[in-house]
């Protein structure tokens, strides 16, 4: 027997917690990030097909159909204006997709190098950059949209821009405290022992183990992005009709609950689906996360 | 003698089931009467840990796991029944087990002070008592195990305590329930070999003095053999050998024993005397004069703190130089400031002919030179990074000229020259064990062709049979290639292992230079022959220990 016998060997052909394929078999295997995923891709698919697959033109009225509750012909009944509503949550979709999809990035861009400057320079910068994030997290998102309505008018624009000063302080508050943990460990300071350059050691060393709060952080935050944009939406600063969310959809139906409450029931479940398939997708990632600094 | 027939503890055909993750523990038995002292020795994954958990039903929470057999302490069963009734076993009004963890600052809350601690411990066993012995209660409790001054440690918390403190104030908490058994999981792993020496005179005195039955849990042969009756030995999840200390040390019979006690190292054996090449010839790589290195104070006006004080260190080609110390001796700062991650406050340092000091963190004086191998092999690698790529980055800084071709040629160079399989380019930190990730540093750091190699503690995150080989692997490289090295290291038994000459570090200067056979045979200085006494011997096996300090 050699002593070589007595390290305890990982079975083999496990791939490193690192590899995307690694992480898409995580996804697969999570009942959350699963379920979470069962309802999001198809909404995404919709989203993307969405001027095939309406049965009437979203902005097309018909007269005789005001208020009209669900029948054969509008599955979902129509609006106020006599517009087929499953149309209208159809074209919905894509303010339920792009909407985050733009604040996500957003986010990400500005967020992420302040959160990664602060983390890893520490001292002096991080305490002016910090400062600046407090400042901005003490914002609420309905006084931001209330400013920015006044200043931009309402729109999509506005939506998109509210939530993105809303949102990137958490994201570089997030990045900071993770750097600042990776910077910690000592293949950072092995890293600079063998001579990497600074540059090198934040995107390799530092950057690549430190994204996985953020992911998460992302996740949940893009569930409370489409909330936003149906609330801003709702009080009337965000997309104006004859263009459709599904938050406006809400708005409008509210004043006619008890008339038409298909109005109000269709695009609340709409809305109350989507956040949930990004909670679900957003907790499975956090659980994974979990396991994985367990693992570490 | 006991009046039961049977020994205080029996352990029959115990077994653990992880569900769904094998059997770290299966059918293990032992039995340790009271005023013993049984050893478990084995490596990491052995499921020596597991079988002290199990028994004391402090399995780590979450863990779905099926506990069998039988574990009695003075004829009553204690496995089995109510998780909370498993948590607190007590038998004819006393605690069954205490226990002593390894890492005395983690077993202790950070937010208590010691006197919330005894009395947290005190309320389970109904100790509380009355309000007004109960302070005298406790500072008996401190002085026991020989605290000195237990007023102020009452009133202390964890952090304010040395380690060696913390750990008597563990022990302390585990003997309130006046338990049956003694359970120690490495009690002494985590602290400086003299305090440890101090720490088992002390659990070895309790033992004696209570009539504990005390099991010990080390991965350390030499310690188990000196201070135990006898010695379990464990290897996945089941016991291959059990015999008196004596025995285990001069007639191991299972294979694994002896592959054990081959690579554990006496320091005091003779045989292991170094025949070194004594020319005096070769070249001095890397050397420093009156080398300093100071900490300044958070609070404005104090003493900034001297890790390295005044030091000269002179390292040759194909020398190993080792550095012992204990925690806080200036060791780990002295690597750090040779290797240019840490500024100097006063000194020289010489690469070769060239004066290369700095008084700031700049390595760009380095290039390649010194390289260091970093503790523990399970953080010093990027996890995000395969090994390939690990070596590549460093071949890319170090060697530029290299084109994609020949850099993978010396990628598998290197792998080869650390003894590790040209197929793990591909495979990423977490699948390595704990030795063939130091390997992967050590190539890493070999991708800079380095003329000196800083080795900071460089085995003593590994097991015993992984650490012999590293040890011989950084020897043949230094022998092979005609490096200089300074290991770095509280173990006697590496530096004598490798180590050409050593130093002795103790409060950042050095108290004692000199070849390891003169060292170890005949210390000089006091603070080493203390360094040495408490160093575990198998040599000194079965002997009581307190003898010894004569």
């Amino acid at each position: 027997m050699t002593p070589t016998d007595i390290a305890p060997l990982v079975p083999a052909g496990a791939s490193p917690t690192g590899s995307p394929q690694r992480l898409w078999r995580q996804l697969h295997r999570n009942p959350k990030t699963l379920v979470g995923m069962i309802i999001l891709v198809p909404i995404v698919l919709v989203a993307i097909f969405a001027p095939w697959l309406t049965p009437y033109p979203y902005d097309a009225i018909y007269v005789g159909d005001v208020l009209g509750a669900p029948t054969s012909e509008h599955w979902l009944g129509t609006d106020l204006n006599g517009r087929d509503l499953l149309s209208r949550l159809i074209i919905g979709t894509r303010v339920v997709v792009g909407v985050p999809l733009a604040v996500g990035l957003l986010t990400l861009v500005i967020g992420v190098p302040i959160g990664l400057l602060a983390g890893y320079l520490r001292g002096v910068v991080d305490g002016v950059l910090m400062r600046v994030v407090d400042v901005f997290l003490s914002f609420p998102w309905l006084l931001v949209a209330l400013g920015l309505a006044a200043v931009l008018g309402a729109g999509l624009s506005t939506v998109i821009v509210t939530l993105v000063v809303v949102y990137w302080p958490q994201v570089a508050r997030v990045t900071r405290n993770s750097v600042m943990a990776v910077s910690e460990s000592e293949y950072v300071t092995a890293a600079a022992a063998i001579g990497e350059p600074r540059s090198s050691i934040v995107l390799r060393y530092v950057l690549r183990n430190a994204y996985f709060p953020i992911l998460v952080l992302l996740s949940s935050m893009l569930a409370f992005s489409i909330l936003n944009e149906a609330g801003i939406s709702f009080l009337g600063f965000g997309i104006q009709s004859p263009q459709t969310s599904w938050g406006l959809e809400l708005a409008a139906g509210s004043t006619y609950l008890t008339a038409a409450p298909h109005l109000v029931i269709f695009p609340g479940l709409a809305i109350v689906l989507v956040v949930l398939g990004m909670n679900m997708f957003a907790d499975g990632l956090g659980d994974l996360l979990n396991r994985q600094g367990r693992e570490r | 003698m006991s009046t039961d027939e049977r020994p205080t503890l029996v352990v029959e055909d115990l077994s653990v089931e992880i569900l769904g993750h094998g059997h770290p523990v299966t059918r293990v038995s032992f039995a340790v009467d009271r005023g013993e002292m049984v050893g478990i020795v084995g490596e990491s994954g052995s499921g020596k840990s597991m079988t002290l958990r199990s028994m004391s039903g402090l399995l780590p929470f979450g863990v779905r796991a099926r506990v069998d057999g039988s574990v009695t302490v003075a004829g009553t069963e204690v496995v089995g029944g109510s998780r909370e009734r498993q948590r607190h076993p007590r038998v004819g009004g006393r605690a069954a087990f205490g226990y002593v963890f390894q890492e005395p600052l983690a077993a202790l809350n950070p937010g208590f002070t010691i006197r919330r601690h005894l009395l947290e411990a005190m309320r389970p066993h109904g100790l509380l008592g009355s309000r007004g012995d109960r302070h005298e209660r406790l500072v008996a409790a401190l002085e026991e195990v020989r605290l000195p001054d237990p007023e102020r440690v009452l009133r202390s918390h964890p952090h304010e305590l040395s380690g060696g403190m913390r750990q008597r104030v563990v022990i302390a908490l585990a003997l309130l329930g006046r338990p049956h058994v003694l359970l120690a999981d490495e009690p002494t792993t985590a602290l400086d070999v003299t305090v440890a020496a101090e720490v088992l005179d002390l659990v070895q005195a309790l033992q004696r003095s209570h009539a504990l039955a005390t099991v010990l849990v080390s991965h350390d042969l030499s310690l188990v053999a000196e201070r135990c009756d006898r010695v379990i030995v464990m290897r996945a999840g089941e016991i291959v050998e059990s015999a008196s200390a004596q025995d285990i040390m001069r007639s191991p019979q299972h294979p694994y024993t002896q592959a054990l006690l081959a690579a554990t190292v006496d320091p005091f054996d003779p045989t292991l005397s170094r025949t070194q090449p004594e020319g005096g010839a070769s070249p001095v790589l890397l050397s420093a004069e009156h080398l300093s290195v100071s900490y300044s104070r958070r609070r404005r006006g104090a003493q900034p703190v001297k890790a390295v004080d005044d030091v000269d260190v002179r390292v040759a080609a194909g020398e190993v130089l080792g550095v012992v110390g204990e925690s806080g001796s200036g060791k780990s700062s002295l690597a750090k400031a040779l290797a240019g991650m840490q500024s100097t406050s006063a000194g020289a340092v010489r690469l070769g002919d060239r004066l290369v000091t700095t008084a700031h963190r700049d390595r760009s004086w380095l290039t390649g030179d010194v390289q260091m191998v970093f503790q523990d092999p399970y953080s010093s690698l990027n996890p995000r990074m395969a090994v390939g790529s690990a070596i590549q980055r460093a071949l890319a800084i170090h060697q530029p000229m290299l084109d994609g071709r020949a850099r993978s040629c010396a990628v598998h160079d290197l792998l080869d020259d650390v003894g590790l399989p040209r197929t793990f380019v591909s495979r990423f930190p977490q699948e390595l064990s704990g030795g063939q990730r130091q390997r992967v540093v050590v190539a890493r750091a070999l991708a800079a062709t380095p003329r000196v190699l800083l080795a900071d503690e460089p085995t003593s995150a590994l097991d015993v049979s992984v650490q012999a080989q590293i040890l011989d692997l950084l020897r043949d490289l230094v022998d092979e290639r005609g490096l200089g090295m300074l290991l770095i290291t509280h173990d006697f038994a590496a530096v004598r292992a490798i180590a050409d000459r050593v130093i002795v570090m103790h409060a950042g200067r050095i108290v004692e230079a000199a070849a390891v056979d003169a060292l170890i045979t005949s210390p000089q200085h006091p603070y080493t022959r203390r360094l040495l006494d408490s160093v575990p011997s198998a040599s000194r096996a079965g002997r009581p220990h307190d003898q010894e300090a004569s």
